[in-house]
């Protein structure tokens, strides 16, 4: 069951660094969307070898190349599924090294399979946020903005 | 936490990015993230209900044994889904075998018992009981909860029984005992003739002497036996031990500590114990196997310190010890401490010095240099010279080399038929 949870961030990984160069490659950023590869394999090859520090680095390099594909005018959706895979694998490697760290684990199979499912259920849900969001027109005023960033404030004080 | 902390600032940038560019669909790419931090604050850990029973495999053992520790955790609240639940260790344990940090899961009213072994070092340890972390299943979120679970455990030094230990003190207790005190009365050892008193038993008249002499009637004297009051003193300054492993000789010279006490008190002699160094820490003189057992458990607890009130050895409290008594010093002994000693040997005590050997402790990790040879040739010299003061003042120094085992230091030192123990020929 730890080996499937292994896949499964490996298979993200590699649909995530596709999904980001072929939305560079459609906006016209052949060079960007090939300099997502290396550090796609980068990101693999630190988890291989355990690399702690590493996957905070590369999950935000992620996030920023997602923020640049926005920018250059990628598609939305594939930034989403991109940011979203991201997620999840930035996600397994800390369950992966909470496993690791452990050693001596009862319950594993369940563990990581209840904690699958829960992203199951998340990139469903994320999915369906996306697709109302893109749908419907929102109008976002001041007070909208200010609250916003109150419950982000909160969630750091947490 | 770390990724908390990384969510909450890209959502704060995506919202900047997005207000400042004017990007709506920067605001759309924070769906994701809200989401898993949504998720990670509807999952957050809660107060836990944990039961956590352990049970050790032994109440007591010997120094560099093992223990199995066996630990069995009930939850009584709501489900946990990721519990980490670490046995809070004492300070100088050893895993063996197993882990004491466990992760799982635990549904109502389930239970998880596990076990591990620990090599175990002298001292009387108390394992505190669990820290219960509970994390949300994404690591945003993080309480820890110590669970009781204390158990004691005392891991004495294992002494190595000592043979037949002969003290010569000064002064003898009233009572019977085993060291012979050159004073005519009942016992077993014929010490002379004397005349005849009326009260004597017939059995007492030396009929032969009578042959000689008979005018006058002759009585056998034997030699009283008594015993002794023995004060023990351990060193437990840490600056005392010049040596890389301080606790590693510490063990070894408490070791051979508990070993001699035990053989004196074995005899039948009345034992006190003071460790030096820490707080003053000293149990009063006794004898009896429960007094045995008093002086193991003090000697059980033992640590070094650094207490600056301590830093010489002239603050011994002598009203522990009665006057003119024997004083058995375990100490590797620093120079400023030759002058105490010989002062306290001025008030009539009668001291002994077992002096571990921190040089040949060290020795055997030492690579053979040049410099070391002649840096060991120096302190040698040194040890020397102090044996020396000592003796010309009458104290009773022994040098124990610490690669000679401690029963063959005992019997050349205290054993010997021809050189009374204790010194008593300086007397």
């Amino acid at each position: 069951m730890m080996n499937i949870s292994y896949t499964v961030a490996t298979v993200c990984l590699v649909l995530n660094t596709l999904v980001l160069a072929l939305a560079h490659f459609m906006a016209n950023a052949p060079v960007w969307a090939f300099s997502v590869i290396p550090v796609g394999l980068l990101w693999w090859y630190g988890q291989k070898r355990n690399w702690k520090g590493l996957t905070h680095v590369v999950f935000l390099i992620y996030v920023a190349q997602s923020v640049h594909g926005i920018f250059l005018g990628a598609s939305l959706v594939l930034m989403s599924i991109s940011l979203t895979a991201s997620l999840l694998v930035w996600d397994l490697d800390f369950l992966h090294l909470r496993l690791q760290r452990a050693e001596h684990v009862i319950n594993r199979d369940e563990i990581v399979q209840r904690h699958l499912k829960r992203w199951q259920n998340m990139a469903v849900l994320t999915f369906m946020l996306v697709a109302v969001a893109l749908s419907a027109e929102f109008e976002l005023d001041f007070v909208w903005i200010v609250l916003i960033a109150l419950v982000l404030a909160s969630f750091l004080g947490k | 936490m770390r990724r908390r902390f990384i969510l909450v600032f890209l959502l704060c940038l995506f919202l900047v990015l997005g207000l400042f560019a004017q990007r709506g669909e920067l605001l759309i790419m924070m769906i994701p993230l809200l989401v898993f931090l949504g998720a990670g604050t509807l999952l957050k850990p809660k107060e836990i209900e944990l039961t956590v029973s352990r049970s050790l495999e032994a109440d007591h053992t010997s120094h560099g044994e093992t223990v199995v520790v066996k630990l069995q955790a009930t939850n009584r609240g709501s489900k946990l889904d990721e519990v980490v639940l670490l046995d809070i260790l004492p300070a100088r344990v050893e895993l063996c075998e197993g882990n004491n940090r466990l992760l799982t899961t635990l549904e109502p009213g389930e239970t998880v018992a596990w076990e591990y072994t620990l090599r175990v070092f002298r001292g009387n340890w108390r394992f505190q009981g669990l820290l219960a972390t509970v994390g949300n299943p994404f690591g945003l979120f993080r309480k820890e909860f110590l669970i009781p679970a204390g158990k004691e455990l005392s891991v004495r030094p294992e002494a190595k029984k000592l043979k037949r230990v002969v003290v010569r003190p000064r002064r003898t207790q009233f009572y019977t005992g085993t060291i012979p005190t050159r004073i005519g009365g009942s016992g077993i050892d014929f010490l002379g003739i004397r005349e005849y008193q009326p009260g004597d038993s017939h059995r007492l008249i030396n009929w032969k002497t009578m042959a000689r002499h008979p005018d006058r009637l002759y009585s056998n004297e034997f030699e009283q036996e008594r015993i002794a009051s023995i004060g023990l003193i351990f060193d437990c300054r840490r600056q005392s031990y010049p040596v890389g492993n301080q606790e590693l000789l510490l063990d070894c010279v408490s070791t051979q500590a508990a070993a001699l006490a035990d053989a004196l008190i074995s005899e039948g002699n009345r034992v006190g114990l003071l460790a030096y160094g820490d707080i003053l820490d000293w149990t009063f003189l006794g004898s009896g196997k429960v007094h045995k057992e008093r002086i193991i458990r003090a000697i059980t607890n033992i640590r070094l310190n650094d207490r600056d009130v301590f830093r010489s050895l002239d603050r011994i409290p002598t009203r522990l010890f009665p006057p003119r008594s024997q004083l058995v010093v375990f100490s590797p002994l620093q120079k400023k401490d030759l002058k105490p000693l010989i002062h306290l040997q001025a008030r009539g005590y009668q001291i002994t010095i077992i002096s571990p050997n921190p040089i040949s402790f060290e020795w055997n990790d030492q690579p053979d240099t040049e410099d070391f040879r002649m840096a060991d040739r120096i302190l040698r010299m040194e040890r020397k010279l102090m044996d020396r003061k000592l003796n010309r003042s009458g104290i009773h120094f022994i040098d124990w080399d610490m690669n000679v085992p401690f029963h063959r230091i005992v019997d050349r030192h205290f054993n010997r038929r021809s050189r009374p123990a204790f010194n008593l020929s300086k007397l």
